[in-house]
């Protein structure tokens, strides 16, 4: 306890550290006034008293050095004094210092690029409440089932044509009103471009449609307004729709009163009653909307590429995906029982069987986080190979650096040896050397700070394009080419060194003129 | 007869400024100084700033502390009823001494 108490104390007497020093010289001086009046007291003369006291008391500066190791954690103190010293002789070369600073800027700058890429589309968790409990349906067999009509919008891998985690609606009504290990299913898809008109010019918007109970079993919420119900699921309900926050943001400019306000959707009028909460985007990572739109919509909003069925009660369209939320103490594979029982019974025992008996149809649940990973499955490795190069460049940028500090110390082999000379250990100059490295390093992070803390929807990375390296345009999959003006504001950020550098680039291949002239 | 002051043997010095304290009551630095001469009759080689530091570490293990806000000089003095430290840096000095007397005693 007392060692602790003592660190504490010494800690805290690093901030007062000009107080201490000054009590001590007051201290050291009033010790040696008594000791020389004792000494004039003897019958010195008060010049002879004054260095006799002197003598007594031994060396003051080395009474004071002591003192100030027992008061306060040298370590720190030094490291400080370092730190000073650091940013002195950074101040002294700006040249250097510069040259230190982009390098470092530009390997880090197209790190920090491409790991916001990856986290965004691979490492983002569900925003979701409780994903555990968050299942997603997938089903698979041996043939294509005979479906009127098919589609999926990339939320899961799959094929197609024999195993997919898209469902039709009237399985997804089944499955709800049978369910006893469900404490909610949900159906989504899309999104789907439609008109939006009613707030400005007209323009082209992306609503996802959701089941009515899609906010309470996602455990999404909303920020302003309320999120959709079942009530507006019902057919003749009157239509309504949840902004998404980034798009409320940007197109509406987080006006509260947008909520209540009436828009068209496709020539047909729809009312805003709410606006989910900022930290909700898609469950599919990579995948953004601009509103959610109840499922029931799906026959009024009419899509151009759907035919005369009606997808709502056909049950032969398979279109929508299905999460569930599986109740608190039923296991995954209960649920997964219960659920594929019912799915055998569609499929195979309906009024017009989709699967023949050899196709062995089979449902499985999988866990939401698992199941959704959109198209990062397949972008997944372009990632992972950009990331290792990106990290080659961080590490050739570190060795020009290090090799500039190299030939600098070289420079600085004189003061050294002074230093050497006036009794600092080695240990002392080398860690007096460090910090000078580290500043570097830091004003470099400085530079790239800049970026939000969610840069959730990949913005067009000029950084990519500059590498040769362009992403493939998935036609599901916009937003990876999107560009910055059209993500919300929390996903803008000013572009980094890297990028600006790729900027130049660019602007000069389209201007036809080298981006960085030979003399 | 001229006597040969002695240096003061290592961590010995702590054991004088507590003992000094709880005995005289509080002290500063100097009033220390004086009473280790006193007491050892010159014998001791003692430089008086090395008591400073000593104090300043005492203080700051909350073993020692200072009365009231001196406007020259700190008067250090034993906490109330907290003779932890006096107490434990005598054990080790009699254990030390015991030692040593040990040692010496098997010569003879």
């Amino acid at each position: 306890v007392s060692r602790l108490r003592r660190n504490l104390s010494k800690l805290s007497n690093l901030f007062r550290n000009n107080r201490a020093e000054e009590e001590l010289a007051r201290e050291v001086a009033s010790h040696l006034t008594l000791l020389a009046d004792d000494f004039e007291r003897r019958g010195m003369s008060s010049e002879e008293a004054r260095l006799a006291a002197k003598r007594a008391y031994g060396g003051v500066e080395q009474a004071k050095q002591a003192h100030r190791d027992e008061r306060s954690l040298l370590w720190i103190e030094q490291t400080i004094q370092d730190l000073r010293y650091a940013l002195r002789m950074l101040a002294r070369s700006p040249g250097f210092a510069t040259v230190a600073i982009l390098t470092l800027a530009l390997g880090i700058g197209a790190n920090s690029a491409i790991f916001s890429v990856i986290n965004a589309v691979m490492l983002r968790a569900l925003p979701a409440e409780d994903p555990q409990r968050l299942v997603i349906f997938s089903w698979s067999s041996h043939h294509e089932p005979k479906l009127r009509g098919h589609s999926s919008y990339g939320d899961c891998d799959g094929n197609e044509g024999t195993n997919d985690c898209s469902f039709s609606v009237p399985f997804y009504e089944a499955l709800r009103s049978h369910t006893s290990t469900f404490s909610g299913v949900a159906a989504f898809a899309g999104p789907m471009e439609v008109d939006f008109s009613g707030n400005g010019p007209a323009i082209i918007a992306r609503g996802e449609y959701v089941s009515g109970d899609y906010f309470t079993t996602v455990g999404a919420k909303t920020i302003v307004g309320r999120p959709l119900g079942l009530a507006d699921n019902a057919p003749s309900a009157s239509p309504a729709i949840v902004l998404d926050y980034g798009y409320w943001q940007r197109t509406f400019g987080a006006d509260p009163t947008a909520v209540g306000r009436a828009v068209r959707l496709n020539n047909m009028d729809v009312a805003i009653v709410g606006v989910a909460a900022p930290g909700f985007a898609s469950l599919t990572p990579g995948k953004s909307q601009d509103f959610f739109m109840p499922l029931s919509l799906a026959k009024r909003i009419r899509g151009e590429r759907w035919g005369t069925e009606d997808r709502l009660s056909d049950p032969a369209t398979w279109w929508v995906v299905l999460a569930g939320r599986v109740k608190p103490g039923v296991s995954i594979e209960q649920a997964q029982a219960e659920a594929g029982t019912l799915f055998q019974a569609e499929a195979l025992h309906a009024a017009k069987p989709m699967f023949s008996q050899g196709d062995a149809p089979a449902l499985r649940l999988l866990p939401a986080r698992e199941a959704l990973n959109g198209e990062s499955s397949q972008i997944a490795a372009m990632l992972e190979l950009i990331m290792t190069a990106v990290g080659f460049v961080l590490l050739i940028a570190c060795a020009n650096v290090a090799g500039l500090i190299l030939a600098r110390s070289a420079n600085r082999q004189k003061e050294l040896a002074v230093r050497q000379a006036l009794g600092a250990g080695r240990a002392r100059i080398v860690r007096q050397l460090h910090p000078g490295c580290h500043l570097g390093r830091a004003s470099s992070h400085q530079v790239d700070l800049q970026r939000p803390r969610s840069a959730l929807p990949v913005c067009h990375y000029p950084g990519l394009a500059c590498a040769g390296i362009h992403l493939r345009p998935y036609p599901r999959h916009w937003d990876l080419v999107r560009p910055c003006s059209q993500l919300p504001q929390r996903a803008r950020r000013p572009y980094t060194i890297a990028e600006g550098e790729c900027i130049v680039r660019l602007g000069s291949r389209i201007a036809g003129r080298p981006a960085f002239p030979a003399r | 007869v001229k006597k040969n002051p002695i240096p003061i043997l290592q961590g010995t010095l702590d054991l004088m400024i507590l003992r000094t304290l709880s005995t005289m009551g509080p002290q500063h630095a100097y009033g220390i100084a004086s009473r280790l001469e006193q007491v050892s009759g010159n014998l001791l080689n003692l430089n008086q700033g090395t008591i400073h530091p000593a104090g300043a570490a005492w203080m700051d293990a909350r073993l020692l502390g200072q009365d009231g806000e001196q406007p020259r000089s700190k008067v250090l003095r034993h906490h109330e009823g907290r003779l932890k430290g006096l107490e434990e840096e005598t054990a080790r000095w009699r254990q030390m001494s015991g030692v040593v007397e040990k040692l010496l005693a098997e010569e003879q």
